[in-house]
């Protein structure tokens, strides 16, 4: 059990050797790694086992090997860790019959938080739902709903904050707002392990990444290293256009293209380092020519193969 | 009241879920009702009265149903919705929240099923006080030790209301009857033996099916603090989902 004056080390939540198994399936095979005050995001494509560590993490699912500490506690049968710990979980877990601002205060009751009301009011403006806070929770929209459990999590102050997937459901101005709220309480001290099988969600908020595939840890570490060498890796983009030839001859001057392949008599495969930049210059060049373009589409820009290219890499 | 018991409370006061048991709670009173107004006085009909409402209707049906309609989705609600994690990921002792889940079906339940029992005990037994206090206690004692068994089903299945009615139904009802030491067992049959413990008069007529006084308050305690415990030991172990 911990008392309520847990001096954390640099090191805030330990994962050491640990696996998860049910019955024949590995879901987190072997993993190791540490994560330090500020932003980390853990990153993976879906059934990569992200959420499974979080919940061992977390101190909800037992680990079948290997141990996890947070602040130098261990997470399983420690109610008094909780204390210092806020977990979102993915799924939209709500009381329907509680208001939003009922869950919020339930959960400060329930983290023994000394003045209720204050702390309420505090979580409530900071994930901007003051307005809709005696609604019930039933009756709210998906981006409401997360952004209020948003607050039913980190009502009581905890230094150590996990987020599974929580920008789920909510638009790009609430996405601003979260990442705003994440950096301010990374700059307090506190450490926040945030989930997301997007990468893009994950780059805009994170500096260090954890990528997990197949349940192992794939690359941890600064964000812009792991995606320099990502950026190693051609990607392939399919256009569509009326005239193929006109269209490859013109994209091939490009410097950032690798090279180009006929699909069928309508489409065309481009091989490039800078995809952003390719999906970009495309249209503008099918214009200069009149050119009609139906379609571009990343063929390989999914995470899957992200993650492949770097496991295999 | 904390926090736990709160939640509890609401999650399983619905309005259906209330409505339903209320109609179940009226049934006894109804049907007393009915029998005094068709029936003639008789010793024979006192007898029949406790064998057919108290015994089979009250504790053999309202009694366990409306506990498996409370204790089984104290925390069968949790596991559905996935809000476990809202309740255990905070500071609050693991027998804390055990015994939050195990008080609100008895706060609940307790009061329909005594109140229901003792109207209809009162009208047909001739506002015979002892009976109506002895089953009043009988029924206390067994809504103790239903909620006890019944919340740990909810925690350990998600089919937690099909493991209660065989529990109820094939081992108190067939099992019971059939062999005659189950009823050690049986937590209908603690009630009745409190209840005909406290009351020899018309109450006389469960004698069969009944086991002494002690055995029935130890068998009860030991049930319901066990299956507490046996909650209390599965909140500390489980993977929460």
């Amino acid at each position: 059990m911990t008392d309520g004056n847990l001096k954390p080390s640099t090191t805030t939540i330990d994962v050491v050797e640990v696996s998860k198994w049910f019955g024949n399936v590995v879901a987190v095979n072997d993993v190791s790694l540490d994560v330090s005050p500020g932003i980390t995001g853990l990153l993976g494509p879906n059934g990569a086992g992200k959420t499974t560590l979080l919940y061992m993490i977390a101190g909800l699912s037992a680990c079948s090997k290997g141990r996890i500490t947070i602040l130098d506690q261990p997470v399983r049968d420690n109610p008094g860790l909780y204390r210092h710990v806020g977990f979102m979980p993915e799924h939209e877990s709500i009381y329907p019959f509680l208001t939003g601002r009922q869950l919020v205060e339930t959960s400060a009751r329930l983290h023994e938080v000394v003045k209720v009301s204050d702390a309420v009011d505090r979580a409530v403006e900071m994930v901007g739902l003051q307005d809709v806070q005696d609604r019930s929770m039933g009756g709210y929209s998906r981006g409401m709903r997360q952004r209020m459990r948003l607050a039913a999590a980190l009502v009581h102050d905890p230094e150590v904050i996990i987020l599974d997937e929580p920008l789920n459901g909510t638009d790009p101005r609430q996405r601003i707002e979260f990442q705003d709220s994440m950096e301010r309480l990374a700059s307090e001290g506190k450490t926040v392990l945030i989930s997301s099988h997007i990468l893009e969600e994950v780059e805009t908020l994170a500096s260090r990444i954890l990528l997990m595939l197949s349940g192992k840890l794939a690359a941890s570490g600064d964000f812009r290293a792991i995606r320099a060498r990502l950026d190693e890796h051609a990607y392939q983009v399919r256009v569509v256009v009326d005239r193929p030839n006109e269209m490859a001859s013109a994209i091939i001057g490009m410097d950032t293209v690798d090279s180009i392949s006929f699909a069928d008599d309508r489409s065309l495969v481009v091989h490039s380092r800078d995809v952003v930049s390719l999906q970009t210059s495309i249209p503008r060049l099918a214009q200069e020519r009149g050119i009609r373009l139906t379609r571009v589409e990343p063929l390989d820009e999914s995470l899957e193969s992200l993650f492949e290219y770097m496991v295999e890499g | 009241m904390g926090p736990v018991f709160r939640l509890s409370i609401r999650q399983i006061t619905g309005i259906r879920r209330l409505l339903i048991v209320l109609l179940l709670v009226l049934l006894p009173v109804l049907l007393t009702l009915v029998l005094r107004l068709t029936s003639t006085e008789g010793e024979g009909n006192t007898a029949d009265y406790v064998n057919g409402v108290v015994n089979a209707l009250i504790v053999g049906v309202v009694l366990p149903i409306v506990m498996i309609s409370f204790s089984t989705s104290v925390f069968g609600n949790d596991l559905e919705d996935r809000t476990l994690s809202f309740i255990v990921m905070t500071p609050a002792s693991r027998w804390k929240i055990a015994l939050s889940k195990f008080a609100a079906p008895i706060l609940v339940g307790a009061p329909l099923v005594v109140v229901s029992a003792a109207v209809s005990i009162y009208i047909g037994l001739n506002s015979d006080m002892t009976s109506v206090f002895a089953v009043c206690a009988g029924l206390l004692l067994g809504v103790v030790a239903y909620a006890s068994v019944f919340t740990w089903a909810g925690l350990i299945t998600t089919r937690a209301l099909a493991f209660a009615i065989v529990y109820v139904f094939l081992w108190e009802g067939v099992m019971s009857a059939l062999v005659p030491g189950v009823k050690y067992l049986s937590i209908s049959a603690y009630a009745l033996s409190v209840m005909h413990g406290l009351s020899d008069g018309p109450l006389e007529a469960v004698a069969d099916q009944t086991v002494e006084m002690p055995a029935a308050l130890i068998g009860a305690f030991i049930v319901a603090v066990a299956f507490w415990l046996l909650t209390v030991w599965r909140l500390r172990t489980m993977d929460v989902p």
